[in-house]
């Protein structure tokens, strides 16, 4: 144990080389920012790429129940966004490719969560997982105990490919066409960081499912999904996919298209690659809330926007990982910790039945079964992942995966082992029968973190799921078939519209009062993924809605005809009939007739939407150009740095990076889609912009675009402390220069070379 | 060494059968009076967590909770960012912010003659993996500055401390006084 030592000394061998760098700059950011070198907007975009999102109440005010209040945060006049105070409580969010989890990860998460958060870790909507309460200073150190075990929080929110999800069952599942695995971690692998997902407006959700009945992939509802099946070519079968794109979420959902049928398994990486260059090209990427994908298909239809594809995909540049990727993926198989067997007959020990009849689904694998753990609203204490973390090395090896329903899946539990299993998962709290059923209910932040929330999404949750469970062994069969999701708002991130009965969070008055409510959509279907969206049928207050589901559930039971789902039911009885059982919980009182209307669920706070604030899911819009300048000014600043610590190689490297950034920069102000390494940038920037006179007319100085030659032609190896001093300082003035080339260039293409 | 990310949790002798829920509207109220010290931000909840955090009132300071870890309620603080001061301050202010709070709470219309916190068992950790990874090594420098500390608050002699043995938990100790002394004894030589 030594005085001074830091994460990063501590974890130096234990990251991925390229990461650690990464945290290093976004380090330096957080530095830079704190001296106010750095634009907010720039900043929150950047922190935002890492996953450091912003949370409720970091807009300096908060309700009370009383009255607003300004909060005190210490550095005032000090932000990490725009409107976002430095000090405010924060959120990470941590991807999980796919949702597996290792046995090391859950303890980290473990860890992290204690010594950074409230003592929990939530698994969210898309397997991720997300911390909240965070400040923004610890999260560097966040990021490198991650990433000593492998996690990325690299493009975890932002304008970025974000988590590729699958269906948690992939590879044991009964109803897959192929084990989808390797091939949603290929797909994280290639897109991540790649240049041509790096100019989007918006966020670009990718998932993946073994077949085309169930839901656990919820494709219909990502900008692209992808659906295994085996086709027959040349009288062979082969693997291949349905790629579908242009389906969403949000406010309006929409429902993806189906863009290349039986598409041939090694064709999936280029078609991804050519999809992404289309959507940034031309996606919006001024109107935020136009900027999916799923506008850009439906503009211009799915023919036109598959005819861009193909061509796209023909120009380009070949890439040996589209077919080394996929096959060096499925090179992992998962196996199992103990041999294949049968559950004995016997005494089981209390409520082993009841639970391995919802949460025990018998896997492909014969002797196998994989267990659904039910996880109440996503939240599991530091305890209970470092008891998820024994029984992952006990039972099985390493084939835990989070679920979209907000669980974590066991895989390859011998089925004689399942007793034990159980009982273990019981001294963890976590034995809880009831998985996949109504009481299992799906939930986003809502207005427990998130700043967009109307209504408490968890707090309704948390009570339904509490009156569910209690009466479920009275509950038809047919009721406790049914999916319960809710989100906080429109947004829809609990996924509410893909659910037989959903929920988002609204606001509606009552003489001078709010009073919360949420809209019930219904008719949804979770199955065939995500296959059709449920419809709003009356906005209900919150306190009155468990009313409501009973109204509905008990009249689906007596009127339900022979085999009847409740897709179909509600079609049959239509809008007009649901709206007049609900009608008169829609009627408001006065606030003294009935105060508690006036309040939400788990929060005694009289209700106010003051609270909601701007949301950061759009990200900022920052140009390539200004992260290429982001991206020099954190190289030069890590360069001082080293000259602080007297390594003057380090310094002279660095100094030299910014250097190239800048010109990068002056590149990407007429290009913004320009990549190319270090000898391409500086020959452009020679030929197009020095050689042409265009840079030095407007910096009025010929010697700044010398220092970028002279560090490029004369690269020292061994640099004494006046020149490394020297190089830095000029890196300085070139990035000084570039940005006053930006304030005054012209708009337009890149000049023609001199 | 600097410890400062310090977690104190006063184990409940009376009132662990009371409603998690109940808790709620009272630590509400505590920020619309401005109760503790420092500054309050938010109320969260985990009651549908098994022996979990409970519920909490997220401060810039610490996070003050009802704790149900290990299925022992108790008042808990922990202590996060902490204005540079002197390693021996850290304990004193979490102790004393943990012990005026918890004492606050007892006294709440609500819990009156219901619910106490002992004050002369507690459980002290360092919530900081770098600072105190687990073992002997940190036990041993976690008691060099926290003996002094209990001797100047209990008297020296008056209590047995039982080490975290446990590597995968926070390095620290149960502490049991051989008194529960009054709260606002203990709070006077805290200021
Ligand atoms: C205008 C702002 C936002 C929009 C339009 C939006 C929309 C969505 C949608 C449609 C989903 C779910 C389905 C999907 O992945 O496509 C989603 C996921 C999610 N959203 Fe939001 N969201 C917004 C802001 C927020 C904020 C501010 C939070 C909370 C801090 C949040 C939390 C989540 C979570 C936890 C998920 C699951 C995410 C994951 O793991 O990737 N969202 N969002
Ligand atoms: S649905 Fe609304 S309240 Fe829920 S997390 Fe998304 S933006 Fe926030």
């Amino acid at each position: 144990m030594s005085e001074n030592i830091s994460w990063k000394a501590k974890l130096q061998d234990k990251m991925p080389q390229d990461w650690a760098k990464e945290i290093d700059e976004f380090e330096a950011n957080i530095e830079l920012n704190k001296q106010g070198k750095m634009e907010a907007r720039v900043f929150a975009e950047t922190r935002l790429r890492r996953g450091a999102y912003g949370q409720r109440y970091d807009n300096g005010h908060r309700n009370d129940g009383k009255q607003i209040r300004q909060l005190k945060y210490p550095n005032q006049g000090m932000f990490k966004g725009p409107d976002t105070h430095w000090d405010a409580p924060g959120m990470e969010r941590i991807k999980f490719p796919w949702g597996g989890i290792t046995a090391d990860q859950l303890e980290v998460m473990a860890d992290l969560a204690e010594e950074y958060s409230d003592g929990i870790g939530h698994i969210t909507t898309r397997q991720d997982f997300q911390l909240h309460f965070i400040h923004i200073e610890d999260t560097p150190d966040i990021m490198r105990r991650l990433a000593a075990v492998g996690i990325t929080t690299r493009e975890a929110c932002g304008n970025s490919v974000r988590n590729v999800t699958a269906c948690p069952l992939a590879g044991v599942c009964n109803t897959q066409a192929f084990d989808v695995t390797p091939h949603s971690k290929a797909i994280f692998q290639f897109m991540l960081g790649h240049p041509d997902a790096q100019d989007f407006g918006r966020k670009f959700k990718i998932a993946f499912s073994g077949c085309p009945g169930e839901g656990c992939g919820l494709v219909n509802m990502h900008d692209m999904g992808f659906i295994a099946k085996k086709v027959m070519v040349n009288g062979k079968e082969t693997r291949a996919f349905d790629v579908y794109v242009g389906g969403g979420l949000g406010p309006v959902p929409y429902n993806a298209k189906l863009l290349f049928e039986n598409h041939p398994e090694d064709e999936i990486l280029p078609a991804t690659q050519a999809v992404a260059r289309v959507y940034g090209r031309l996606g919006e990427k001024k109107i935020r809330g136009m900027a999916r994908i799923k506008f850009l298909v439906a503009k211009l239809g799915i023919e036109e926007f598959r005819k861009l594809v193909v061509e796209e995909r023909k120009i380009l540049p070949h890439d040996p990982r589209w077919t080394t990727l996929i096959p060096e993926c499925a090179k992992e198989q998962e196996t199992a910790a103990h041999k294949p067997s049968e559950l004995k007959d016997g005494k089981y020990p209390e409520g082993f039945v009841k639970w391995a009849k919802t949460n025990a689904y018998k896997q492909i694998q014969p002797g196998y079964t994989t267990v659904y753990v039910k996880v109440p609203l996503g939240d599991l204490t530091s305890k209970q992942l470092r008891g998820l973390a024994e029984l992952s090395r006990t039972f099985v090896k390493d084939t835990v995966r989070t679920s979209v329903e907000q669980n974590l899946l066991f895989r390859w539990v011998s089925n004689a082992d399942l007793p034990a299993f159980y009982e273990a998962l019981g001294k963890l709290g976590l034995n809880e029968a009831n998985a996949n059923t109504i009481s299992d209910i799906t939930s986003c932040p809502g207005t427990d973190t998130c700043k967009l929330g109307i209504s408490a999404s968890r707090g309704l949750a948390r009570e339904l799921s509490r009156q569910l469970d209690k009466e479920m062994e009275s509950l038809p069969q047919e009721v406790k078939d049914l999916k319960l999701k809710v989100s906080g708002c429109p947004n829809s991130c609990g996924q509410h519209p893909m659910s037989d009965l959903g929920f988002y969070g609204v606001s509606r008055k009552s003489g001078s009062y709010a009073v919360p409510h949420f809209q019930m959509v219904i008719g949804g279907e979770w199955t065939n993924n995500g296959g059709t969206y449920g419809m709003a049928v009356a906005a209900v207050p919150s306190k009155r809605i468990p009313q409501a589901m009973r109204r509905l559930t008990d009249k689906y039971v007596k009127e339900r005809q022979k085999d009847e789902n409740f897709q179909k039911f509600i079609a049959r009885i239509g809008k007009v009939e649901i709206k007049n059982v609900l009608q008169d919980l829609t009627v408001l009182p006065t606030h003294d007739a009935e105060p508690e209307l006036f309040t939400d669920w788990g929060d005694p706070r009289e209700y106010t939407i003051a609270d909601i604030g701007k949301g950061e899911c759009a990200g900022e819009i920052v140009t390539p150009a200004e992260f290429s300048t982001t991206a020099a000014e954190s190289k030069v600043f890590e360069a001082q740095l080293k000259l602080d610590a007297k390594d003057y190689k380090g310094a002279v490297a660095l100094s030299y990076d910014s250097m190239v950034h800048a010109a990068e920069a002056v590149i990407r102000n007429h290009n913004r889609e320009y990549v190319g390494d270090a000898d391409t940038t500086v020959d452009i920037f020679r030929k197009s912009f020095f050689n042409t006179g265009v840079f030095v007319k407007h910096v009025n100085n010929t010697q700044f675009a010398a220092f970028l030659f002279k560090a490029h032609d004369n690269k020292l190896a061994n640099p004494n402390p006046d020149e490394a001093h020297r190089q830095v300082e000029e890196a300085q003035l070139y990035l000084e220069a570039v940005y006053s080339y930006m304030n005054n260039a012209e708009p337009g293409p890149v000049p023609a070379a001199k | 060494m600097d410890f400062h990310k310090i977690n104190v949790k006063f184990f409940a002798e009376k009132g662990s059968e009371l409603s998690l829920h109940s808790f709620i509207p009272v630590f509400h109220r505590w920020i619309q009076e401005d109760k503790l010290e420092g500054f309050l931000v938010d109320v969260t909840e985990y009651t549908h967590v098994q022996e979990g955090p409970g519920v909490l009132i997220i401060a810039q300071e610490a996070n003050y909770s009802v704790d149900e870890a290990e299925g022992k309620r108790g008042f808990m603080l922990a202590q996060k960012r902490v204005p540079e001061k002197k390693a021996e301050e850290h304990f004193k202010t979490a102790f004393r912010r943990c012990l005026q709070a918890a004492s606050f709470l007892e006294n709440e219309k609500e819990f009156a003659g219901k619910l106490k916190f002992a004050t002369g068992h507690f459980e002290v950790t360092i919530n900081d993996r770098l600072a105190a990874p687990a073992g002997s090594a940190s036990q041993a420098a976690i008691e060099k500055v926290l003996k002094p500390f209990l001797d100047g608050l209990y008297g020296s002699g008056s209590y047995q401390l039982t080490g975290e043995k446990d590597a995968k938990k926070l390095a620290g100790f149960v502490v049991k006084v051989n008194t529960n002394p009054e709260a606002s004894a203990l709070l006077a030589k805290l200021k």
